[in-house]
């Protein structure tokens, strides 16, 4: 996949690869993009069988009119719980769509959002508990946040 | 039988893990040519950590996974881990207040670069090789810091030069039989049966020597690092040496019982979680608490940000004293308060008088990084129902801090006379600025006012010294400007309520220090402003108050030696070597007195008696090689450079000296490395015109710059206006 806006990265720019394969449990591939929009994003994937193991990135400028606002938190299937020491206001949660069961962990640093997905295509998945997922999220959070400051 | 079969057991046990250890070395093997491979050796292939100082025994990369985690420690050690867990050294490298820094380092240089912070604040990462273009080293390990296993596997210290002077072994948790480290983690069983073994592997005399925090509580910005030239970053353990807790000194103004630096921030306190590590229920600190409170509150350590605000509030540490008054237009210093009596009117313009003594802090106040971490006089004039008449140092609506307060900060700035903002060292070329009271030194801090002429009732003088782990603006820069206000800490204050009209004597509060020392902390609060007449007439009190108290004749010496009166030096000299004659701060001034009345020998006898009391006093070994050096006793004068390069590598006077005399004795090679030493590490002589440019443009710091100056809110001349209005 090449970025809508142009060049493909083959680095992701907050988290190397080396701790994205850690965390995800195997040899990741990488997909850069970048848009006006949507910000700039990272995805890691690491496919074992039929699972599908997500790691995904996403950075964006905040407006400056709203800055210091995060939006409400959707999709979560948990109860959003905050975290400290991860930036500022960032919050943890469950998620859950048709195609993607993981966390999410949500924050910011300055006027850059952060979001970090992780998860996979598999419910219940034994190789990645749920309290697994919750500890690797805030790992790559933290990663993600210390490389935003 | 049963022994024999745990004897077994063990030795199999232990062979097992000893192949582990040796498969270990194959993988470290393998890993860090992997490393090497792509790695950025733009230091040289000898320095590979370089711009940091450590070296790593075996001198490959390590393996991140070589370093048991802190939780594997925390097994058998929960009280440790659950205090590291909270304090600085774990958080060493992912807080937000390092990381903005060294990522704008890492943006503008490239990540190579930031190996002479990570030396200290990931050790990890550097010795692992992680620090590189495009590094493929997973960087799990980011949240510990400075883990467990950082420290206690430090097999030996390179010198005290700072930088990360540490030499790393393989993290081991035991010893052999033979006392041989077994890399890696090992079975608990195996640690409970062989606690000796453990020990020997993770416990070294050098842990409790200051030399060991040496390492990295000492810095330097070297030409790798800033393209440009060695520049001394912060020097702790030095201002530890100089300090009378080392006893290695015998400069002080005052003398106290020897103190590391684990005696402060290691203290021992009774354990409330199991750990094996406890001897009567007690355990040495590893929340190392100091003055970091901006940390544990950004990450909710509550408990921690809790035992640093009582740490820094407790131990007298600092003594606020609210000395004197003088009138405007009079020459006499109405003090010390509360011991003398004394009259104000209304409409009287008054200079107060505030000490600051640094009273039992092991080092400046406060150390390090001077500009981020911020500490200043707050003062204030009240009236009985509670208004201003007079405030300095307070905080404005935006959380920035007056700009006319006195701060013991400091303004590094960059070749075109800017402040550095953000910490980045990289470019300092100057300090225009920097301000701190040295261990048991004290600051007089000037404020003038007007009493108003309607006042009514009492008028109350405050003086206090706060304190916050990073100013504003640094704040504002890492977290953005709609961050919660971060901790101020009260660190001391005095008070006094003044009379309009007549004032007595009255009792002092249970923290003065008595009269004569009040005088004695004056005096040298004088003396470090220039200001000797004044100075040797506060140490004029002292002898009056205590007659016996031998460091006042001698403080009268130290501040005439340096306004040229040899001759009253000199008897000031005599009469404390009649009370004390072996006192060795005594004849060090007589020795270099007696360099002056060209008496040699002397000079060199008085200086062997002082090195033979102090063999470690930087001062005493420095002189006693000039005097050697001027008597052509070379030999005898490379001995105490080189015994005062082991004090202090950096010391400058060694580098010079040294240089020359090793070309005197024919030794070329030593010479220019000494040579090229001293031209590295003295100060640039351009480094001025950077601080003048800044100063130029700051007034406000300007005047702080200049060490005797007044803090008024006052135009200039009002005291005359005043006077003739009276008239």
């Amino acid at each position: 996949m090449v970025s809508a806006m142009g060049h493909a990265e083959t680095s992701c720019p907050w988290l190397n690869n080396a701790t994205a394969v850690g965390v995800l449990g195997g040899s990741a591939s990488l997909t850069v993009q970048s848009t006006a929009v949507a910000g700039e994003s990272c995805l890691f994937q690491y496919q074992k069988e039929t699972t599908v193991y997500d790691l995904q990135i996403v950075v964006q400028e905040i407006d400056p009119s709203a800055r210091g606002m995060i939006p409400a938190p959707s999709h979560c299937l948990s109860k959003a719980i905050s975290l400290k020491g991860i930036g500022n206001e960032a919050i943890i949660c469950a998620v859950d769509f048709s195609f993607f069961h993981g966390e999410r962990v949500t924050g910011r640093v300055r006027d850059k959002k952060f979001v970090v997905r992780l998860g996979s295509n598999m419910k219940k998945d034994p190789a990645m508990t749920d309290e697994m997922l919750q500890l690797k999220a805030k790992l790559i959070a933290e990663q993600v946040a210390g490389s935003l400051f | 039988m049963m022994i024999a079969c745990g004897a077994a057991f063990s030795l199999y046990s232990l062979s097992a893990f000893i192949k582990t250890g040796r498969s270990q070395e194959s993988q470290r093997k393998e890993y860090s040519n992997k490393i090497s491979a792509t790695y950025n050796y733009r230091f040289g292939k000898d320095l590979p950590f370089a711009p940091g100082n450590p070296k790593i025994e075996g001198k490959d990369f390590i393996q991140p996974g070589a370093f048991p985690d802190a939780t594997y420690c925390g097994h058998c050690h929960q009280e440790a881990y659950h205090e590291w867990r909270q304090a600085l050294h774990s958080n060493s490298f992912r807080e937000p207040f390092y990381r903005t820094s060294v990522n704008l380092l890492i943006k503008t240089k490239g990540i190579e670069y930031s190996r002479h912070c990570d030396s200290c604040h990931n050790p990890i990462s550097v010795l692992s090789g992680a620090l590189t273009q495009n590094s493929q080293v997973d960087r799990k390990f980011d949240q510990s810091g400075v883990t467990c296993t950082v420290c206690h596997s430090i097999q030996a210290l390179r010198s005290t030069s700072g930088n990360g002077g540490y030499v790393m072994g393989i993290p081991s948790v035991m010893v052999d039989e033979k006392g041989n480290r077994i890399p890696g983690e090992v079975p608990y069983e195996e640690i409970m049966n062989h606690t000796d073994r453990h020990v020997r592997a993770v416990m070294q005399d050098f842990y409790r020597t200051p030399e060991f925090c040496a390492a990295c509580h000492k810095a330097n910005l070297p030409q790798q690092l800033n393209d440009f030239k060695f520049i001394s970053a912060f020097t702790t353990f030095d201002e530890w040496q100089n300090s009378k807790f080392s006893h290695r000194n015998p400069l002080t103004f005052y003398s106290g019982d020897f103190k590391t630096c684990q005696s402060c921030h290691m203290m021992r306190a009774p354990i409330t979680l199991p750990d094996y590590g406890a001897k009567h229920g007690t355990l040495a600190s590893h929340s190392w608490a100091a003055g970091n409170t901006a940390a544990p509150f950004y990450y909710g350590f509550d408990e921690q940000l809790e035992k640093t605000v009582r740490f820094l509030q407790s131990g007298n540490y600092l003594n606020v004293d609210i000395f004197g008054l003088k009138k405007t237009g009079t020459k006499n210093l109405i003090g010390p308060l509360g011991s003398v009596p004394f009259r104000i009117e209304p409409d009287n313009i008054l200079e107060a008088y505030v000490v600051i003594q640094n009273k039992n802090i092991g080092h400046s106040l406060i150390p390090e990084v001077r500009d981020l971490y911020e500490a200043w006089v707050e003062f204030d004039v009240k009236d009985a129902s509670g208004n201003d008449i007079y405030h300095s140092g307070f905080l404005k609506p935006d959380g920035s801090l007056d700009e006319r307060a006195h701060s013991f900060t400091n303004r590094p700035v960059d070749k075109n006379g800017e402040f550095v903002d953000n910490h980045q060292v990289q470019i300092i070329h100057s300090v225009a600025y920097d301000n701190t009271i040295q261990s048991g030194r004290s600051t007089i801090v000037r404020y003038q006012f007007h009493i108003p002429s309607d006042v009514k009732g009492p008028v109350t003088l405050t003086a206090k010294v706060n304190y916050r782990h990073l100013r504003q603006s640094y704040l504002n820069n890492v977290l953005g400007k709609d961050h919660p206000a971060y901790p101020v800490v009260q660190l001391a204050a005095r008070s006094r309520t003044l009379n309009i009209g007549e004032n007595q004597p009255d009792k002092p509060n249970p923290n003065d220090n008595p009269d004569w020392m009040r005088w004695n902390n004056l005096g040298i609060g004088y003396l470090d402003a220039l200001q000797y007449s004044d100075a040797v007439q506060a140490f004029e009190k002292v002898v009056k108050l205590r007659s016996d108290y031998v460091d006042a004749y001698i403080n009268i010496a130290v501040t005439e030696i340096p306004w040229e009166k040899y001759g009253s030096a000199w008897d000031s000299i005599e009469k404390a070597l009649s009370l004390s004659p072996h006192n060795a701060r005594a004849l060090y001034y007589a020795a270099l007195l007696e360099r002056r009345a060209s008496h040699p020998k002397e000079e060199l006898n008085d200086l062997l008696e002082v090195v033979s009391q102090y063999p470690q006093s930087r001062d005493a070994r420095r002189d006693l090689g000039i005097t050697y050096y001027r008597q052509g006793n070379y030999h005898e004068a490379i001995e105490q450079f080189e015994a005062l390069q082991a004090i202090d590598p950096d010391d400058l006077a060694a580098h010079y000296n040294l240089s020359i005399l090793y070309h005197r004795m024919g030794m070329i090679k030593q010479a220019k490395e000494q040579q090229a030493l001293f031209v590295t590490e003295k100060i640039n002589s351009n480094a001025r015109t950077y601080s003048l440019g800044y100063l130029r443009m700051h007034p406000e710091i300007s005047n702080e710059s200049i060490p005797w100056h007044l803090h008024t809110d006052l135009p200039a001349g009002v005291e005359s206006l005043i006077q003739t209005v009276h008239k």
